[in-house]
C-alpha cells in the first residue's frame, strides 16, 4: 500500500489519505483481510496528527472499504464486488469528457446527478 | 512370453544402458566435479580437516587429500555394484535389480528438476524512479510478505520431524535431552520468526521486522545510495529461504521467487527483500531517499 500526502495541497489531508488507501484497495495492493498500520503507526510515519488518520479511517469504514475493530485496528473488508469493469467504464467516461472538453467539476456533478 | 526373443534382448540392452548412464556415469561425474571444487579449496583449507561432528564439535580429523578421496572411492564402489548388477543376465534377479535402480534414479531425476539450471542466475537489477510529486508531498509504504505456502509445507513437515526426534529422545534418554531440546527451540524459533514480515518505508528509510518483533533491521535514507528491482530465485542464489546471505555479498530476507526490491548503500553492502508489490516500494524508497 502506497499513501501519498502533500500538508502544502488544498484537498484536506485526511481526504488524501483516504483516496491513497482507498485506490490501494481498487488496485487490489491491499488484500482483503490485510491489517492496516494502526493510527498513531501511520501519523509518526507522515508526520502527521493522529486524529487526522482516524478521520480517514472512520470515513473509509463508513464507505465499506475496511472495518474498525476494538482492539485489532483497520483491517480492509473482504469485498465480493471487483472494481474492474467499474474502472473501465469510468476510463472511458472520462476520455469522452477530455476529447469534449468537458471538465472534472462538470463530469462529477453528472455523475452525482446520475447516482442519485 | 509372447515378446519374440530378439525384441526382449534389445529392451533389455536398453535398460542396461540407461542404468549405465544413470548409476554409473552420472554419479561419477557429479562427485569428480566435486573433487576438482575442492581440490581448487586446497590452499585455503586448514590441515588437518575436521570431517566428523559430534556433540562436543569436531571428533574426526582427516587429511585434505583423504577427504577429497574418500567421496570418489565410495561413488566408484557403488558406480561398480551398479554395472555388475546391470550386466547379471538373469532376467528375474537382473531385472528386479534394475527396477530397484531405476526407482532410486526417476527419485534422482527429480531432485535434479527440482534443482536450478546455472545459467538461471542472471538477474539484471532495474533502478527504481522516485515518484513524481511535490517537495512537500510525503510517502508511506507498507506492506506484509511471507513465505509460499509450499516452502511454509516444507517447513512444517522439517519441524514435525524434529519434535518427533525430540520425543523420541525425551523418552529413550531423558538426561541428555538439554542439549537437543534447547538447539531444537531455536531452530523453532527461527523457522517461525522467517514466516511472515512488516516492511514500512517512509522518511526514516526502510524498516523490516518479523512477525514475532525479531529480527529486525532498518536502513536510514541517507544511508541508501541507490534502490532498484530484481528478479530473485531463492534456490538458484540465495541456496534457500529465509534471512539470507549469497556468496556475490546480497544478504536480506528471501522468502519467494520473483520481484525483490535491493537496496545499495553508500558502504556498497547490498540487501534485499522479496514482496508482491516490489516495483511500488522501491518506488517510495527512491523517493525518500532522494530528499
Amino acid at each position: 500500500m502506497l499513501i501519498r500526502v502533500d500538508p502544502a495541497s488544498e484537498t484536506p489531508l485526511f481526504e488524501q489519505l483516504a483516496t491513497s488507501i482507498r485506490s490501494s484497495v481498487i488496485d487490489r495492493s491491499l488484500a482483503a483481510g490485510e491489517r492496516l498500520p494502526t493510527a498513531r503507526a501511520l501519523a509518526e510515519s507522515l508526520g502527521i496528527n493522529m486524529h487526522t488518520v482516524l478521520r480517514a479511517y472512520q470515513e473509509l469504514r463508513d464507505e465499506g472499504f475496511i472495518e474498525l475493530r476494538r482492539g485489532r485496528g483497520a483491517i480492509v473488508s473482504a469485498s465480493p464486488h471487483s472494481y474492474d469493469s467499474l474502472a473501465a467504464g469510468v476510463a472511458a467516461v472520462v476520455a469522452d469528457a477530455r476529447s469534449n472538453n468537458v471538465s472534472l467539476a462538470a463530469l462529477t456533478a453528472l455523475i452525482r446527478e446520475e447516482y442519485q | 512370453m509372447t515378446l519374440p526373443a530378439e525384441n526382449a534382448v534389445s529392451k533389455r540392452t536398453r535398460a542396461r544402458r540407461l542404468i549405465i548412464v544413470i548409476g554409473v556415469v552420472i554419479p561419477l561425474l557429479i562427485t569428480l566435479s566435486a573433487a576438482f571444487v575442492m581440490a581448487l579449496w586446497i590452499p585455503e583449507l586448514p590441515r588437518p580437516v575436521a570431517s566428523h561432528w559430534g556433540t562436543n564439535g569436531p571428533d574426526g580429523y582427516s587429511t585434505v587429500g583423504g577427504i577429497i578421496a574418500l567421496p570418489l572411492l565410495i561413488t566408484l564402489a557403488f558406480a561398480a555394484f551398479t554395472a555388475v548388477v546391470s550386466w547379471k543376465g538373469a532376467p528375474h534377479g537382473g531385472l528386479l535389480w534394475a527396477h530397484k535402480i531405476l526407482i532410486a534414479a526417476v527419485l534422482g531425476v527429480f531432485a535434479w528438476l527440482m534443482l536450478p539450471a546455472a545459467e538461471t542466475i542472471t538477474s539484471t537489477a532495474v533502478a527504481a524512479k522516485p515518484i513524481t510529486g511535490s517537495d512537500t508531498q510525503r510517502v508511506h509504504f507498507s506492506t506484509s510478505t511471507r513465505l509460499g505456502p509450499g516452502v511454509v509445507v516444507i517447513a512444517v513437515v522439517a519441524l514435525v520431524a524434529l519434535g518427533v526426534a525430540l520425543a523420541i529422545q525425551a523418552f529413550s534418554n531423558p538426561a541428555e535431552l538439554l542439549l537437543p531440546a534447547s538447539i531444537g527451540i531455536i531452530v523453532i524459533a527461527l523457522a517461525v520468526s522467517t514466516l511472515s514480515w512488516r516492511v514500512t518505508i517512509d522518511h526514516r528509510g526502510l524498516r523490516v521486522r518479523s512477525a514475532l518483533g525479531w529480527p529486525r533491521t532498518t536502513i536510514a535514507p541517507d544511508q541508501i545510495d541507490s534502490v532498484a528491482v530484481v528478479d530473485v530465485n531463492p534456490i538458484g542464489e540465495f541456496g534457500g529461504y529465509g534471512w539470507r546471505w549469497a556468496p556475490d555479498g546480497r544478504s536480506g530476507i528471501v522468502l519467494s521467487k520473483g520481484d525483490a526490491i535491493l537496496v545499495t548503500r553508500m558502504n556498497g553492502k547490498k540487501f534485499i527483500i522479496t514482496m508482491h508489490d516490489a516495483q511500488l516500494g522501491a518506488e517510495a524508497l527512491a523517493t525518500v531517499a532522494k530528499k
